[in-house]
């Protein structure tokens, strides 16, 4: 049970999700995104968020994808376009928009290979492309950074970088407290409720990270030590 | 063997009927079956292929046409399953156990019943051979239908089996594309009543499925595969029960199990043999 979360977020800018296993970081994206049963209200440039949806690109944990499922990337990464096609899935513009986006993850050349062949780096990738593809104004990713390989880090951030200087908001529940400052500009810390959201600069404290993760001290001083965490 | 079928079928009407009412159930019932189990709603199949039997006695005491006796309580029994497994701490298989084992015991009592010629074994078991002129007509019908509502909804029929979550998120109904899968599926049911029976079509939905899943690397090369091979084992699974006078329905399903059990250790998704032309195994 994930209870008494209330914040509000710029638009723009790029938000981590942070805190402990059980946290409710995941069921927070998804009882914002409906998925899941829940009380409340999310909002998106005043609107309810559930009427906006076609732009909202939702990424989930790769453990919940069926991963055998007999697909291509470049079909797995068409299926963004579905949020402006009729009720038929036809959409016009999908091919060209694909090989772009796949080129922007510097996934081009797999086009056609199966799902399943690929490594957890490269999937994420291509999950992203799909998200470029559904040009939405927020994304949504659950862990995107789990079991891949740096340079996929890497490409990733660059992508996402790039699509928050084009406006887009994006949210990323992460476990890696150590890349925190260098990857967001906003951050909501949770622990079975909201612990603090806000800018980074000033948010993401030794006080809020004790209260977060529940440890009995915060740090003495300077950042926040994230193996003391972990470990 | 062959040449005493192919004399038959030139002579005989219900053997020709009972071919094209075997092909084309094996065909149709490939195509949803695919769907069916990369949703991971295999005893859903069965469960809704044994809900449609009260339906079936039903129609018998008000003489209203079988297909929608069958199709309402498939549907029915669909609803129920998803409902439960939605609003109730309880799991979906718990939930279709529940179900179908409720509906085949009502369809059995409501069958006994009813006065009526049609016998309960084949509508349990099928008998392809006594298929009518409109029974054929009605299969193919609904067939047709079939084919041609999951050519048109293909592209949100995979979206929404391959990431239900992600299409919800996006504002896609993938309630509307669950239940359109199971009208379709209920439908298949009906039809394949006549050739493999209540309690054998699940194995016509998902044996073929199953195979070409362990192939395919396309969603839509899997459901036309899935499609021919479910044709083409009912084909032979005809021809030879027909001439060793042999269950006709026993014969398709049990042949479907076999190409299954030969072509399981050549999948490129379990590597247990790697084909010397076959694609690469990751």
């Amino acid at each position: 049970m994930l209870q008494a979360v209330s914040f509000t977020l710029p638009a723009g800018c790029l938000v981590g999700i942070i805190g402990p296993n059980g946290a409710g970081k995941s069921t927070l994206i998804k009882a914002m995104l409906s998925l899941i049963p829940h009380r409340g209200r999310t909002l998106f440039d005043q609107q309810d968020l559930h009427a906006v949806a076609r732009h909202v690109a939702y990424v989930q944990q790769k453990s919940g994808l069926d991963l055998t499922f007999p697909i291509t990337v470049r079909e797995c990464v068409a299926l963004g376009r579905q949020a402006d096609a009729n009720a038929f899935g036809h959409v016009r513009g999908a091919k060209e928009a694909v090989a772009q986006a796949l080129a922007q993850v510097g996934m081009a050349d797999f086009a056609a290979r199966p799902l399943s062949q690929l490594s957890g780096g490269q999937l994420q990738r291509v999950l992203i492309a799909r998200c470029l593809v559904q040009n939405a104004q927020l994304l949504v990713l659950d862990e995107p950074f789990v079991g891949i390989d740096v340079q996929s880090e890497a490409a990733i951030m660059a992508v996402l970088r790039a699509q928050k200087r084009a406006g887009k908001t994006i949210l990323i529940v992460h476990h890696d407290l150590k890349t925190v400052p260098d990857y967001f500009d906003w951050v909501v810390m949770l622990n079975r409720a909201l612990i603090a959201a806000g800018p980074v600069a000033t948010t993401f404290t030794p006080d809020n990270l004790a209260a977060t993760y529940g440890l009995p001290h915060p740090p003495a001083k300077g950042a926040p030590d994230a193996s003391a965490i972990f470990h | 063997m062959l040449q005493l079928f192919f004399t038959d079928l030139a002579e005989f009407h219900f053997l020709q009927n009972a071919l094209i009412t075997a092909v084309a159930v094996g065909i149709v019932a490939g195509v949803i079956g695919s769907f069916i189990i990369l949703r991971g709603l295999s005893l859903m199949g069965d469960a809704i292929s044994h809900a449609v039997l009260p339906g079936v006695a039903l129609s018998f005491m008000l003489h209203i046409p079988m297909v929608i006796g069958a199709a309402a309580f498939g549907i029915l029994a669909a609803t129920i399953i998803t409902l439960i497994k939605q609003f109730s701490a309880i799991k979906s298989d718990t939930a279709i156990g529940i179900t179908f084992s409720t509906f085949l015991a009502l369809g059995v009592i409501l069958i006994g019943l009813v006065h009526t010629t049609t016998n309960l074994f084949h509508i349990l078991f099928g008998n392809v051979l006594a298929v009518q002129d409109g029974d054929r007509n009605l299969t193919l019908g609904i067939a047709a239908a079939v084919l041609v509502l999951v050519a048109l909804f293909f592209k949100r029929l995979r979206l929404t089996s391959f990431d239900p979550l992600m299409a919800q998120a996006m504002g896609i109904r993938t309630n509307f594309y669950h239940f359109l899968l199971m009208i379709m599926l209920t439908l298949v049911a009906v039809v394949s009543m006549q050739s493999v029976g209540t309690i054998l079509i699940v194995a016509l939905l998902i044996t073929p499925a199953a195979t070409c899943y362990l192939f395919a690397d396309r969603l839509v090369v899997m459901v036309i595969a899935s499609g021919l091979l479910g044709g083409l084992i009912s084909l032979v699974g005809l021809v030879f029960g027909y001439t060793h006078n042999i269950a006709v329905g026993s014969c398709i399903v049990i042949l479907g199990a076999l190409v299954f059990v030969v072509c399981f250790p050549f999948s490129k998704k379990q590597h247990l043999i790697t084909l010397p032309l076959g694609g690469k195994n990751v």
